[in-house]
Order: structure tokens, then C-alpha cells, then sequence
């Protein structure tokens, strides 16, 4: 039975690892928490890091707005599914990310919001507000999350938290 | 015949909490989001609210509040946080927020004794408001990473004083010790929380 | 006796679309509320909008935002002497295209304290699909200058305009030790 706020799988790397993903995802719940605390070897401060759902990295609109320390920015994009530093921040500084996915069993398109914060012992380093779009009705079944520069550090973890509702 | 525990401190242990008891039948509720503590100022102010001994049990933190500063002249205050009584030049800081008009702005600082939650997005004494407040900390005891601290703060407090009338944006934070967190501090800038600041420590099961 | 993080209510528009919601009679058992919705607009540059105890008159709402469309704008923004909680800055919620629920969320702290003003996080994140197509992240920090405790909570969003078929809403409460 699924409680409200309940964790259904953790991964922890131990290796560098080009991807990650969460399959065969319960239908159980009503919204998805998606929690990442994550670095590339990428030679770069900040990469973002990319989704597929369910093998698909089509039919993704995403909207930002950010800032880089001293400066702000704003993008659309597509499937940017959040942010992660690179080899250059301040070493064992790692992601702080969070993804809240609602509906994602519904038979609609999948709408979802993200907080990604990065951070360094420099000037450079950022805070994300996304906001993104899956054009599916697909119910969402796996999540493969890549880095759109590098792989994944070791030590990097991933969390995926079900929320259930009433 | 079943016993229950229904103690705040039994959750703070770690020991399993019961849907039902005294029934010979308990289902144990599986939950990853569960209360540690609550620190909430009286009258007089704090200049700081403290959680010490934070359970090991946990993989990330999170804290919800609301907060308002002692402050005259502006309605919008400040936050700090330190880690295990460390008041080194240990944490670096940055965010972006919105100061209710024009462009968005970004705030860079690199090395600071303390970590900064807010930058001007708690309430004061002048403008009247609370500011609220929402920290998470993942991996708060991996002895192999920086703690890395994102948050949301904000407030508002409808009109303008000394040309400002309120706050909102997203902070990022660090500290650089890959020491396990078993204490946090929050710091109020200027003269202090406020009564009724009220800070909630939760935890987040990872495994 | 509240587990930590409970739901409470929820809501879900079927039939025909509705001028507004209201989640009444809310537990005062919890420290603080998050609603989370899925929400469209039913015509173009629709926003979100909030109204706490029925209380629609005497301008006890502000807010103060950050918002942008991804292509022109990342700037902050205010309403004041409002009398609800609207946040529409740009584009808004999508529309037109019944598959397309942009996430709504709003954190209420310490809702039941009568010895504060209350003050709320309010956002929304719309990837695409809203006034003539484009994107809207809105986020906000909310005044509402009342000490009463929070016992009901009522969504709508603007322009006069009513909630389609499809929208959710559920309201969760979180405990504190």
C-alpha cells in the first residue's frame, strides 16, 4: 500500500557512469519527487542534465530562468531536467536538485517543476527554476537521467519519492 | 499484546511508528518524511534557534519556517546558517531573487564565516511580516561530499519602506566539510528572530 | 493524532468547468499546508489565483515575484492591495490543449499561529501553451494581512474565468514535533 511521502528506489554511483535510470516505476502513487545529488566529469562549471521518459528524449519543452552568481539568464529549452556542476567548482561540491512530477500516471501531457542549485567557492555558481513539458500521455514508467556534458561522478546519488494523495 | 510508540522522541530514535495498538495487530507505517524537532522563539527574541544531536538516521533534511528579524528601518532581514559550531571561512553562497521590480537579481559570495538562507527575504519588525522559508540539505551525513544547501525564501509586506517591499528568490549555499551534520544553527542578522519564529527540522529516509 | 506528512483533501474538476474551489473546514492539527495542483486556464493568459477564508475585500493580499517567459524577461514584479492572491505576470497557464496541467504550488507555514500575518510561498511553472503559446514561471512570496487561522483555502484563476475539467487540486498537512 502506498503511503504519502515514501521512497521508492536510491542509487548510489561507485563508478563514473555515462547514465542512470529508474524503471518499472510503481503506478501506485499520484505525483513523483525526483532528488538528485549529482556531478559530471564534464570539463565545464555547469552542464545541464537531460531526461527520458519511458526511452523518449522527444516531445520535451522547458522554460528557465537562473542565476550564475553575478549575472541572471533566462532559456527555453527541452529536455533539461535540471543542472549539475562540472569538474571545474570547488571539488566534493556535488548538486542539490529537486524535481516535482504531478500526475504522472494520468493520460495527459506531463508537466513538472525543478529547483537546482550548484555551488562553488568562486563567483560562478547557479540556481535554476525550471519548468518543463513531456507531450505524452504515455504513463511515465522509467526516468533515464544523462548529463548533457561528461558522466556521472562517483558518489554522485539519485532518489525517486512517491507522493500519494487522498 | 501490541505496544506502541507515539513520542516525538521515538520518532527522533528512529523507532517505527504503528497505524494501530493495543490491538495484537500493528501495521508499521512506511513513511521516508518524518518530524525530528520544532525550535520556535519566545518572547524576548533569539539572536539564534539551534538543532543539536540530529539523528544519523536520516539521509536528507529538511527545514520549513517562518522567520522575522529585529530590524529597523528596512522590512526585509536576514539568515545564516552554520554547521557543527564551524564559524570559519568555511561556506560560500549565491542566489537569485526578485526584489519586486526590474530585472532578477544574482548575489556571488564566495567565502563567508557563515552561510546565508535568505538576503533579505525575512520579514522585520518594520515592515511587520514574517518571511518564509524552505531548506533542504541532501546527503547531510556523507562523509564524502560538501554540504550543499538549497532554499527558498521570501516575503512581502504589501507597501514599500526605504524603497523595498519585499523578497523572493532561490539561495544556494555550501560548506565545505565533508563531515556529517549534527548540528544547525540559524542565525538571525541585525537583532535577532522575533517571537514566534518558528523553525521545523524533518527528515528524509534515502534507504 | 497527524502522521508527518498526510494528505488531506482532493479535488479534481469533472464535468463542466467551475468558477472556483473551496477547500473548507481545513484539520487545524498540522504546522503548515502544501497544495499541489495541476492546473489549466480556459482561455488565454489565464493565472492561478488564491482567496484564504473567504476573504474577498479590504486588500489584504500582496505579493511580491519572480517570474519569466524563457524569451524576453527574467525580472521581479508586485501586486499590492490586491484582494486575492494573483500571480499571473506573462503568459500564464496553458490552454486550448486539454492534455496540458501546468504544476500550481503553494506552501502555507504555520497556518494556524493567530498571532502573525500570514505569509505563503505561491508559484507556478508553465513550460508552454500559454498566451499565445509561450512559457510562464511565476514565483512568489504572498502577504495575506490577517492573524486568523487558515481554515479555508479557495482556488480560481483570473480573468474571470473558470477552472476547466481535468484540474486537481490536493491539499496536504505537515506535522511538526
Amino acid at each position: 500500500m502506498a503511503t504519502t511521502y515514501q521512497l521508492i528506489e536510491a542509487k548510489t554511483l561507485t563508478s563514473t557512469t555515462a547514465s542512470i535510470i529508474f524503471s518499472a516505476i510503481p503506478q501506485t502513487y499520484t505525483d513523483l519527487i525526483f532528488v538528485t545529488s549529482c556531478r559530471s566529469d564534464g570539463a565545464t562549471q555547469a552542464t545541464g542534465g537531460l531526461v527520458n521518459f519511458n526511452g523518449s528524449g522527444t516531445g520535451f519543452s522547458t522554460v528557465s530562468g537562473y542565476g550564475s552568481g553575478t549575472g541572471i539568464g533566462y532559456f527555453k529549452a527541452t529536455n533539461e531536467f535540471g543542472s549539475l556542476p562540472g569538474s571545474s567548482p570547488t571539488a566534493s561540491t556535488f548538486s542539490n536538485s529537486e524535481v516535482y512530477l504531478p500526475n504522472y500516471t494520468s493520460g495527459v501531457h506531463k508537466h513538472y517543476s525543478i529547483h537546482t542549485v550548484t555551488e562553488n567557492a568562486g563567483n560562478e555558481a547557479y540556481a535554476y527554476f525550471f519548468g518543463g513539458r513531456w507531450a505524452d500521455t504515455a504513463a511515465i514508467t522509467s526516468i533515464t537521467y544523462t548529463p548533457a556534458a561528461g558522466s556521472f561522478i562517483s558518489g554522485s546519488t539519485f532518489y525517486l519519492y512517491g507522493i500519494k494523495n487522498a | 499484546m501490541a505496544i506502541s510508540r507515539f513520542s516525538n522522541s521515538s520518532v527522533a530514535n528512529g523507532f517505527p511508528k504503528y497505524q494501530r495498538f493495543w490491538d495484537q495487530s500493528s501495521v508499521e507505517i512506511i513513511t521516508s518524511y518524518e518530524s525530528i524537532a520544532t525550535a520556535t522563539v519566545t518572547s524576548g527574541g533569539a539572536a539564534y534557534v539551534e538543532f543539536t544531536s540530529i539523528p544519523s538516521t536520516y539521509t536528507h533534511l529538511q527545514i520549513r519556517g517562518i522567520a522575522q528579524i529585529s530590524r529597523a528601518t528596512y522590512g526585509i532581514g536576514d539568515g545564516y546558517l552554520r554547521f557543527n559550531g564551524d564559524s570559519g571561512a568555511n561556506y560560500s553562497w549565491h542566489n537569485v531573487r526578485s526584489v519586486g521590480s526590474g530585472a532578477a537579481q544574482a548575489n556571488p559570495t564566495p567565502s563567508d564565516s557563515q552561510m546565508s538562507i535568505s538576503d533579505g527575504m525575512f520579514g522585520t519588525t518594520t515592515g511587520g511580516s514574517f518571511g518564509v522559508i524552505v531548506i533542504d540539505i541532501l546527503d547531510y551525513k556523507n562523509t564524502s561530499k560538501h554540504k550543499v544547501v538549497r532554499t527558498l525564501t521570501g516575503t512581502d509586506f504589501n507597501g514599500t519602506i526605504a524603497g523595498y517591499g519585499g523578497f523572493v528568490g532561490l539561495n544556494s549555499g555550501s560548506w565545505r566539510n565533508t563531515g556529517a551534520i549534527t548540528d544547525i544553527r540559524i542565525i538571525g542578522s541585525h537583532s535577532g528572530f522575533t517571537q514566534h519564529t518558528k523553525f521545523a527540522l524533518y527528515g528524509i529516509k534515502g534507504a | 493524532m497527524p502522521a508527518t506528512y498526510e494528505p488531506i483533501a482532493t479535488y479534481t474538476v469533472s464535468g463542466s468547468p467551475v468558477a472556483s474551489y473551496t477547500f473548507s473546514s481545513i484539520p487545524q492539527t498540522y504546522t503548515d499546508l502544501i497544495l499541489y495542483s495541476s492546473v489549466q486556464g480556459q482561455a488565454n493568459g489565464c493565472a492561478p489565483t488564491l482567496v484564504l477564508n473567504n476573504v474577498t475585500s479590504g486588500t489584504l493580499y500582496s505579493v511580491t515575484i519572480l517570474y519569466t517567459d524563457g524569451l524576453t524577461t527574467w525580472s521581479g514584479a508586485r501586486g499590492t492591495n490586491l484582494n486575492n492572491f494573483d500571480i499571473g505576470t506573462t503568459s500564464g497557464l496553458p490552454y486550448a490543449n486539454t492534455n496540458q496541467y501546468a504544476p500550481v504550488i503553494a506552501h502555507f507555514m504555520d497556518y494556524t499561529n493567530t498571532s502573525i500575518n500570514k505569509t505563503i510561498f505561491y508559484s507556478y511553472y508553465n513550460a508552454t501553451g500559454g498566451y499565445v503559446g509561450g512559457a510562464d514561471i511565476s514565483h512568489a512570496a504572498g502577504l495575506f494581512r490577517s492573524t486568523s487561522a487558515i481554515t479555508s483555502i479557495t482556488v480560481s484563476v483570473n480573468n474571470g474565468k473558470t477552472i476547466p475539467v481535468g484540474c486537481t487540486y490536493t491539499l496536504y498537512g505537515i506535522k511538526a514535533a
